[in-house]
Order: C-alpha cells, then structure tokens, then sequence
C-alpha cells in the first residue's frame, strides 16, 4: 500500500495507466494532466489543457483529455504535443471510452449526448450521437466488440444502445436523479468485460449491488452485495476480465475475484473521499496494482490487490479463530490456520514453519475490525517477499568546492575562506561569457582582480599567494588549470597547464606552495604554485571534495556503499613538504568520515590553527581531535531561527572558540547581492540540559581543557598561544571550582571529590578542602585533605631536594578539619575566601606557596585587581613584552573570581597554582626554578627574616625584578657554560647557591639596581665585573 | 545649558558599530576601551568615529546597525504616525549615525536613498509632534510637562528657544502680577 500523494487540486480528477503500465496519466481541476513515470516519481510532466480537465484516457500512444472548452482534445505520448481533436461537445465530457482495438471511442458530456466517433482511417471519422438520455451522461462504456454501448446517466438509467442500428437496447434504473454529474449521488462507472466483453458490470446504487448481466441476452448472471458496496460508485473490471473492482463514495475499495464472486482484498480510503477513478494496471499479470484518484486530487496505489486474501474470503471464520484463543480456550484451533492468518506459511518441502512477512498496511485500509485481517499473508513463496525489494546503490553526492556555491547558480560564490572571496557573475541568457571577481580581505596581500572566465572555470582555490583555477572539460575535451601566481617576482604571474585528455578536474585545493587537483580518473596531481608537477597519486575512491592548509591535504571520498540511503565517505589526511619534490606521506591513513543521519558533506577545511573539521547538511560542525576521533563543536541550526535558514561556513578558530559563518535565509548559500555579512557563533558543544548550571561549568571545562592540550601542541609549531592558554587555564580552574561548589551544594560529595580529582595543583586542592570545611562537610574535607596531601607527596618526591623542611613541617601537622567550629558562620555558600592563618596544613603549605609565589612578581607580573588590570592598556603591554623574557610565569589571577574583599591575600595565594598547572602540565623545570629563586631570595637584606616568612608579602610593594634575578639573567649564560650537564631548573638552582654566597655588596648592588630600574638593561661593565667574581666564587664553592 | 549639533555629534561618534576591516593590526587601547584585534574579513566592533575614518581610508566596510533597514524604518515611521506621543528610538543617535554612516558608506548599505528619506520622515514627524507639544503646552500655559523617548539631537533643536521664552514668558507673567499688585 503506497501512501496517497497529492496530484491536482481539489476537484473532480481522474486517471488512467499508459498501455505499457509504466505511466499514471492523471487530469485535475486545475486543467493539467499530469504523466507520473511510476508512482514514485514526484517530478511528473505536466502538460496545462486548459482551466479543467475532466477525463482522461489512454490508447494508443495517445492521451485524449476532455478539457472545460467541450473538446476531446488528442495528445501524442511521450512528448505530449497536442494532436488535434477528437470532438466536441457543448457542455463537460464526464467519461471517455475505448474499444479494444481503439477504432472507436464514446464520449459522454453534460449536454445528455453521448458521441461515438470512428478513429479509424477508413471510417472517414463517422461520427455517431446517441441522445436519448434526459439528463447529464454519467459514464460510457464501449463494448470491445464493438456492437454495442453501455452508458449512464442523471436521469437514473442505465442504457445500451446497439451500434450497428444506433438504438438503445435496454434499460435500467440504477438510482436517484440529479441534474449534473458534480451533483449525483453516484458516478456509476459501468463497464464492459475488456477481454470479450462477455459480461456488462452495472452498480445499482439504491440497492447498493453491482449487477453482472451478460452479453445479448442481459439477463444478470450475478449480484455482488457485500455491506461496503453502500453508496457504489464505480465498477471497474481488470484487463484479464478475472477481477472486478468496485468503489463507493464513502472510499471503500473492494476487489472481487469473479470466479468466486468473493471479495479478496478491502481496502478505505483514508479519509474515507469519494473515489473519482480508478485504473488497473494493464500490464502486471501477477500482482496486479490498482491506481485510484479522489476529489481532493490525491492519488494512491494500491498493490498486490489479487493476493487472494484467506481471512477476507471466510473472514467471519479466520477471525473467530484467532479471537476465540484466549477467552474461549478452544483446543480444536488450528495452529497452521493461526500461522497462516499471521504470516507463517509451512515450507511443505521439509516441514519448516517460513515467516514469509506480515503485511500491514500503511494506510488504514483493511475494513475488518479484528486483529487478524490487519495483517494478512501471503502466501506465495517466502522468496517472492525478498525479491520484492529492489537493489537499490545509495545515493553518492556529487564533487564540491568548499566554501563555494553551486555551479548552476548565475551568480556565484567559487569560493570564500579566510583569504579572499572569489565570485563568478554569469551573464543572463549567454552561460559562456562570466566573470570572475576576487577579492581579499587583506588588501596588503594583492588589488581586486577581474578576469573574464572565457576558459569556463567552475571551481577556485585561494591563498595568501596563487589563485588557482579549473573547471570541466571543455569542447576539445582538456581540461584546464590555470593558476594567478602573485607572489611571483619575476614578473610571470600566470600559468596554464592541460590536463591529459578525457580527465576532468573535479576537485581543487591549496596549501603552502602547492595545489592539488583532483580528477575524474581518480588521480590526485600535485603541482607547484610556480607550476611544476610534483606527483600524480591515486585516490582511493571517488573524490567528494579536497582542502588544504599549510602542508595538510585533506581528501573526503567515497569509500563504499553506505548502508540504506546513506553514504560511506571516507578521508585522509596528506602532509607535503614543499622542501623535497616527493615529499609527501599521509598524516592519517584512509578512514571514515563521521556524518549524521541522511547527511552529506557541506564544508570540509582546516581551522585556523590547522585542525581538521567539516560540517556536514545538518549544520553539525565537527572537529577532528586527533586521527580517527571526532567531536561535535557546534550545531549551527541551533542558532537559526527559520526552518529553512542555515550557515554558511568559512572558517572557525578553536583558540578563540568562534565560528565564522554567513546566515543564509531560506536558502543553503548566500546571494551575491547584497554581500552578506560575516556572523561569529560561539563554540557551544551539543551536551545534554543546556540550561543547567552544571552543563555552562562542564562545557567551559571541557572547552578550556582541549584549548589547554590545543595551545601546548600549538606551542611547538610557533603559535602565539600564551594569550589563550592563560584565560583557558584561569577558565578551567574557574569552573573547576565552581562545579565544586555546586556539587557540595547540591549535597553530591562523591560528585564532589570527583571533581577534586580532576584538580592537578595543591592550591585548588586548598581551596576546596577549605571550602568543603567552611561548608561543614567533615568527610568530604577528610578526602581532599588525603588527596592533597597525596598530591603533595607525590610532588614532593621530584622535589625532594629544596622541599625538605616544608615536607617535615606538613607531616607533622594535625588534620585540617579541627578549624572547623572556628569560623562557620563567616562561610554561608558559595564564595570560597581564602584565609590561611588558622589552618597549619595550609600554614605549611602557604609558607611554600607564598615563597613561591613571589617569583612570578619578580618575573614582573605585579598584581592588581581584574578590573583594574583589564582597563589599563599600559599594564597590558608591560605583561606582554615580560612574557618574553626568561621565567616569567602566567599573570596569577586565576582564581581572582573568587576573591572577596581580602583581595591582597588571595591574589598572592593563587600564584602558585598557575604555576602548579604549569608544572604539571609541562613538566617544565621552571618550578624548581622559581622556589628556588624564592627561597634564595628570602634572605637577602631587602626580603625579611625567616621567622616572618609566614606573613604574607604584600604585592604591591613588590619590585618587578628581585636582585636575584637580575644577577641571574646577566649570569646565566656564563652558568650554562660551566655546567653543560645541567638542566635549566639545576641551572637555576646552582646559580641561587651562587648568589648566597656573594659578598654583602654584590649583592646589594643588585638589590639597588632593581630598586632603581624595573627591568632596564643592565651595563655591560656590570656583567664584566661580576664574571671574574663567579668563576672565583664557583671554585670556592666547589672547593 | 544647549549643545550645538557638533557636540551631539561628538557624542553619538563614541558609539559602536561593526565594521569589517581589510587590514590586519593588534588591538588598540583607547580611552574610550579596548578596540580589535582587527583581521582583514572579521567583523569587529569599533567607535562610530574610527569606523568612518577608517572608511574614509578605505580601510573596512561599515555594517548597517540592525535597525537600518527600509522595513525597520517603515515600521517605526507608521508607530510613530499612529501615536500621539513619542515612540521610542532604536537608536539614541539615530539622525546622527544615519547622516554619518550615508554619509561616508552609502555603498555599503542597502538602499541608501530610501533609508534617507525615512530617516527624515521620521525626523521631520517628530520635529512637528515636539512643536506642536509646545504650542500647545505654552497655550494652556502650564508650567510641567513630561515627555518621553526624545532623542539628544531633538531635545537640543528646542532647548536654546524653549527655555529662553519660558523665562520671558515668566518674567512678563510676573511683572503683570507685581504691577497688578501695586495697583491693587
């Protein structure tokens, strides 16, 4: 059962099956007919008769449409040019009728005649008019002989009328009278046998039966009666003469097999419409199909309808077996009977019961109420069920550009990326002439160009240095590639290359000095941009499209045949060295391409940092994490507001978490004109329960950690990261606490701890273990405190050198959780203070951390408050230029988000952990470093004594340099040189014992020096004095 | 105190607006905030003032602000028709940032001579409505009025006048009432 589709508007329709049964040829009220290749096909041709065609039939390869000007109008088939007419009435032609040969076709209208007209050329178009009806002529119906004539009409009658003496024969009343056939209660569609015309089928609507009266004697050989036949409409006999179908007003359907005068199949409408026709199809011996239409304009299909169906035959029987097992408990059902009515049939060959498909009808068509005939079996082999469906390849999308609009547009985008636009405007009427147009965002790298696309390119590839060109092949069967080089210097801009004959380009992308095409004979060339071939590779499949970035070559392909509609697109990433001609390998070997549900790829490229992404017809921009694994960074029709708007991509940056797009309204490509605008979308992972707090923490978590590992991988390749790493990490600190907070809010400790788990520096740990104490929370604090003393250890361990007495002091000291009764009520929710004084554990910590922590002081990050910080363009500039220089450490205000008014305190504390995350991350050296620096500093004249270490350095009084560190940096070299073997944190170290051991002096000229210029060069006397000193001083230490 | 037009106009040249620059340059700390980074093809916000000189420079397109557009504007223009009083603005500086944004890219923007003419409309309705106010206020002779949704350019094309004559209007008042008293 196929689902009814709309044909025509509403209003009287009808239909009818070209002879080879491969057309439905249907006529509407809105004067077309329309010739449906097959009921699938949703493009029918459609071929405007006039204002309202109201029949339709078909004979030999020819259409006649009875159209609102009162004319059997002829149309020729397949090319549906128009044929000259048939004849002409003065009111609507309601029926049209062949006889088997097609010599001879009746046609009744609404001026009561009905016509008979010779279409055979000896006849010399005799025409015959039969006018003894009284009313509006309902249907006609031609003998296949051609003796005699059936027809209906409004006044009530059926009549038949004798061709050879053009008289009527007999008559019939078969219901009410009305005055138009739009108005009748029935349409009574009588029709002769089509074999041999053997028999006359006549629907009696007041007694609700169809008659069979046979031929010449038209005495009724049978009375079909059923209760669906109320309000019978139409009979219509199948082509093989076994069959009937009858259809009601009230959109019941039966097919009757003839032989038994039983009904074999039911089926209603549903939406239970007048059927205005219906049509076997002619050619289908075997499972024979029904076409119908009704007067909405719907047409619907119906097949397989002679299947003679058990339970419809005995249907009171078949159904009274299967409902009477439960309640009844009859041990005399037949099970083979109960497999049969639910679709087992029994294999007779070797005793197998063969499921051979239970049939349910989409549309709700059977009549009967019980549960057995809302499925019915079929009986026939279980192989006819398999080879029902058809072998059917997925669809393959097509070679695409990126970033480019479709080729049949008349002005369109060829590409638009992160360089430059290039457009091509064709000009109307002529597709040869267009130009093409492009544009860079950046001025500085070249002017606009304009070139007349006179080669017929269809695709574009830019970069900051070449514009490469290609498209199809033209007339002489090359294609070409043509590349604008203006980078060059030598004053030869251009060059063109040939492609071998019969090889189309198909795809187009560009790197660093390199381009790549790929073409239809599944070859990837590789050229230079000043034009030499570098290779000819072969691509592992059919190519989708290419994008390149830097040295990656990125290829989508189809790899296979995907399961059902979808496709199965495979990629590979490519990397090409431009410093060796073959120097090339893959960077991840032939994979597959995730893509949603029924998706094609829509946009495949790098990010600005070099990652791997594409979006596919969803809007589901994804990105590649590392070879093989994927993740989702942002729906774009999340943000859409029509149904039928979607972005146009043209680059994203992970470090900066946006996407760049063009919202496109109503359509999948921007116009031309007006020029759009480019919108930035943030980068929104698709998680579960948007809304919630906890999912905005999550999110910024994992987003800030893929930024953290993004801007470490960026950081060898000479990426300016540190900008976005630290507001990643003061990010993902930031919603590390807070979804701490959240957890023990929500009373979820486990939760909690977990997220403990996930804090790599001692000083979150603090923080939490505080907070979780403030919150009361005895055990929770008991867990983190274990954890960081964990995390302490484990530190401690690479530490074990300088940490000495701090290990001692933070062994020895009792449980964090007695300052508990202390200062509870200070701690209502959320907010965690730090406060260190009372907690010795902490104590103990903070002497560390805070000795520690002004070192990234020294390295000239002086603090002050965010806001301050963010207003103030010349404190941005001094942080800047300090990240440069050697041991200078993240601005510290990571955690300042959580500071309250004890901004002082807090500030100094969160230090260290940045450098703690650092350390960790990196197992960089420069902790060891900066303690030891610390520590070496502590003693020196200016810093104060060891008992008050404890007490914090206030900030602000803090020099941008300590004189330790300016000895150092004049110092290190000399340092490096003399112990080769070290490290920089040894390095560090050595120099620390180095200068302890300077004179009083020495080292209070460095104290001053610092006092007096921040970071202002040093004379170079100063370094020469003070090398001769350190040699003596390091053979003294040695000795 | 009145400004003159100029002054408005300083004023309405610190608001924001999206440009799309074809330079690149790292962001700029400016009084008025931080501006940029600027890269060639990614709109950015940046200053009423800086985006016209940068376009005067030839150095980036102007987006039209989102109520710059001829159904925005038609919609607005028959509110404000239809209401007795003041309808609000979308945009403080509405005459202002049209005049200059028209004035310095007219190409950029769509439209260009429509969005005039119902800039002006609009301008010139709300110009009558203000006018006719005052006559009326003055007329009836009340001493308080309020009104709402009057953009700064508006209020200052009456301000110099306005107050003037209610002060004389005062005066006179006053010195009929003092003369009135004496001869009484």
């Amino acid at each position: 059962m196929k689902r009814m589709k709309f044909a025509h508007v509403e209003g009287h329709t009808d239909l009818t099956y070209s002879e080879d049964g491969s057309n439905i040829i249907t006529c509407g009220a809105d004067g077309d007919y329309r010739v449906w290749k097959g009921y699938e096909d949703d493009d029918p041709e459609c071929i405007r008769v006039g204002d309202e065609a109201t029949a339709i039939t078909f004979k030999n390869e020819k259409i006649y449409v009875g159209t609102d000007m009162h004319v059997l109008q002829i149309f020729s088939h397949p090319d549906n040019q128009t044929d000259g007419i048939v004849t002409r009435f003065t009111s609507t032609i309601t029926h049209i009728s062949f006889n088997k040969d097609g010599s001879k076709v009746a046609a009744g209208s609404g001026d009561m005649t009905i016509k008979v007209k010779d279409l055979a050329p000896s006849s010399k178009n005799k025409e015959v008019v039969f006018t003894g009806h009284t009313a509006p002529i309902l249907s006609v119906s031609l003998d296949p002989k051609s003796e005699f004539l059936a027809s209906s009409s409004c006044d009530g009658t059926v009549r038949v009328w004798c061709l050879t003496t053009n008289e009527q024969v007999q008559s019939w009343q078969w219901g009410p009278k009305s005055n138009d056939f739009s108005n009748s209660p029935s349409l009574c569609r009588v029709h002769f046998e089509p074999t041999t015309g053997r028999f006359l089928a006549i629907p009696f609507y007041q007694s609700s039966t169809v008659k069979i009266l046979e031929r010449k004697t038209w005495k009724e050989v049978a009375e079909l009666a059923d209760h669906r036949l109320k309000d019978i409409s139409i009979c219509c006999w199948s082509t093989c003469g076994k069959f009937l179908a009858t259809a009601s007003k009230a959109g019941d359907i039966l097919i009757w097999d003839m032989q038994s005068k039983a009904v074999i199949n039911a089926y209603q409408h549903e939406k239970k419409t007048q059927i205005c026709n219906l049509a076997w199809n002619p050619v289908m011996n075997t499972n024979k199909e029904i076409a119908f239409c009704d007067c909405r304009g719907h047409i619907g299909l119906l097949d397989n309808v002679t299947s003679p169906d058990g339970k419809t035959q005995q249907n009171t029987k078949a159904s009274n077996s299967v409902t009477c097992v439960g309640d009844e408990d009859d041990a005399e059902i037949s099970i083979s009977q109960i497999k049969k009515n639910t679709g087992f049939t029994i294999d007779e060959e070797n005793g197998k019961d063969v499921f051979t498909g239970v049939r349910s009808s989409p549309m709700e068509f059977d009549v009967l109420d019980d549960v057995a005939s809302k499925i019915s079996s079929r009986p026939s082999s279980p192989l006819a069920s398999t080879s029902r469906r058809r072998y059917a390849p997925s669809k393959k999308q097509e070679p695409f550009q990126p970033g480019s609009s479709p080729d049949h547009l008349l002005h369109r985008y060829m590409v638009w990326n992160n360089i430059g636009i290039v457009r091509c405007f064709g000009e109307d009427g002529d597709q040869t002439t267009s130009n093409i147009e492009v544009e860079f965002h950046d001025t500085s790298v070249h002017h606009g160009l304009h070139i007349p696309n006179t080669l017929g390119h269809t695709m574009a590839a830019l970069s900051a240095q070449a514009l490469f060109l290609a498209g199809p092949a033209l007339e002489d069967g090359s294609s070409k590639l043509v590349c604008v080089n203006f980078a060059a210097w030598d004053g030869h801009k251009e060059w063109t290359t040939t492609l071998p004959l019969g090889e189309d380009a198909l795809a187009l992308a560009v790197g660093d000095s390199w381009v790549a095409v790929a073409t239809s004979r599944r070859l990837l060339r590789l050229f230079s941009n000043s034009g030499l071939q570098r290779a000819v590779i072969s691509l592992p499949g059919p190519i989708i499209c290419l994008a390149g970035h830097g040295p990656k070559l990125f290829m989508a392909y189809h790899a296979g045949m995907g399961m059902d509609d979808e496709q199965s697109i495979g990629y590979a990433l490519m990397n090409i060295d431009k410093k060796s001609p073959i120097g090339y390998e893959w960077l991840a070997n032939p994979q597959l391409l995730p893509l949603g549900p029924e998706c094609e790829l829509s946009w495949a490229g790098f990010s600005d940092e070099g990652t791997l992404s594409t979006m596919d017809s969803s809007g589901l921009l994804q990105v590649q994490l590392r070879p093989g694994m994927w993740m989702p960074l942002l729906d774009t029709r999340q943000n859409v507001k029509g149904k039928s708007d979607h972005y146009f991509l043209i680059g994203l940056s992970e470090l900066e978490k946006c996407v760049r797009c063009v919202l496109c309204k109503g359509a999948r490509y921007p116009p031309t004109l007006p020029r759009p605008n480019i919108a930035l979308l943030d980068v929104k992972l698709p998680l579960c329960d948007v809304t919630n707090e906890k999912t905005q923490l999550e999110e910024a978590l994992i987003q800030s950690s893929l930024q953290m590992q993004l801007a470490s991988t960026l950081d060898k390749t000479g990426f300016d990261v540190d900008d976005p790493r630290d507001k990643a990490d003061r990010l993902s600190k930031e919603s590390l606490m807070k979804m701490f907070a959240l957890a023990c809010q929500a009373e979820r400790e486990v939760r909690a701890v977990e997220v403990a788990e996930w804090m790599l520096s001692e000083q979150l740990l603090q923080l939490a273990v505080k907070y979780a104490t403030r919150a009361r929370k005895r055990q929770l604090a008991n867990r983190l405190t274990s954890m960081a003393e964990q995390l302490v250890s484990e530190r401690e361990a690479e530490e074990t050198l300088l940490l000495e007495s701090t290990r001692s002091s933070f062994l020895s000291a009792p449980n964090a959780s007695h300052t508990l009764d202390e200062d509870r009520d200070m701690f209502a929710s959320t907010p965690p203070i730090l406060e260190v004084e009372d907690n010795p554990i902490l104590q103990a910590k903070q002497r560390k951390t805070s000795v520690a922590g002004a070192a990234p002081i020294d390295g000239g990050k002086t603090i002050r408050p965010m806001s301050q910080n963010r207003k103030n363009p010349f404190a941005k500039k001094t942080s800047i230029t300090d990240d440069s220089s050697p041991g200078a450490t993240p601005s510290p205000r990571g955690l300042a988000v959580f500071d309250q008014p004890k901004v002082t305190q807090t500030k100094t504390t969160t230090g260290p952990s940045k450098e703690n995350a650092k350390t960790k991350m990196t197992k960089q050296p420069t902790l060891f470093g900066m303690k030891k620096t610390a520590k070496e500093v502590a003693p020196s004249p200016q810093e104060i004594s060891p008992e008050s270490q404890d007490s914090l350095p206030i900030p602000a009084q803090q020099p941008p340099k300590s004189g330790f560190m300016l000895w150092l940096d004049q110092n290190k070299a000399q340092l490096k040189v003399d112990n080769p073997e070290c490290n920089e944190a040894e390095l560090v170290r050595l120099g620390a014992q180095k200068f302890k051991t300077l004179s009083e002096e020495e080292r209070q000229k460095y104290t001053r020096k610092r006092k007096s210029s921040g970071d202002a060069e040093q004379p170079d006397e100063t370094v020469k004095k003070t090398r001769p000193t350190l040699a003596e001083r390091l053979s003294t230490f040695e000795a | 105190m009145s400004m003159n037009p100029a002054q408005v106009e300083f004023l309405a040249e610190n608001q924001t607006i999206q440009i799309t620059p074809n330079f690149s340059h790292d962001r700029l700390y400016l009084i008025c905030g931080e501006v940029g980074p600027f890269r060639p093809g990614i709109p950015v916000q940046v200053p009423l003032w800086m985006a016209i000189n940068l376009k005067q420079r030839q150095k980036c397109r102007i987006t039209a602000p989102e109520w710059m557009t001829v159904e925005t504007l038609v919609k607005i223009k028959e509110d404000e028709g239809q209401s007795k009083t003041f309808t609000p603005m979308p945009d403080e500086h509405y005459m202002v940032t049209t005049q200059l944004i028209l004035g310095a890219a007219p190409h950029d923007i769509a439209n260009t001579d429509e969005i005039r003419i119902l800039v002006k409309d609009i301008w010139d309705m709300r110009i009558a409505k203000l006018r006719s106010s005052v006559d009326a206020f003055l007329k009836i002779g009340g001493s308080l009025a309020k009104v709402d949704h009057l953009t700064l350019m508006e209020i200052n094309t009456v301000r110099p006048f306005l107050p003037h004559a209610l002060d004389q209007l005062f005066r006179l008042r006053q010195e009929k009432n003092s003369t009135y008293n004496q001869t009484q």
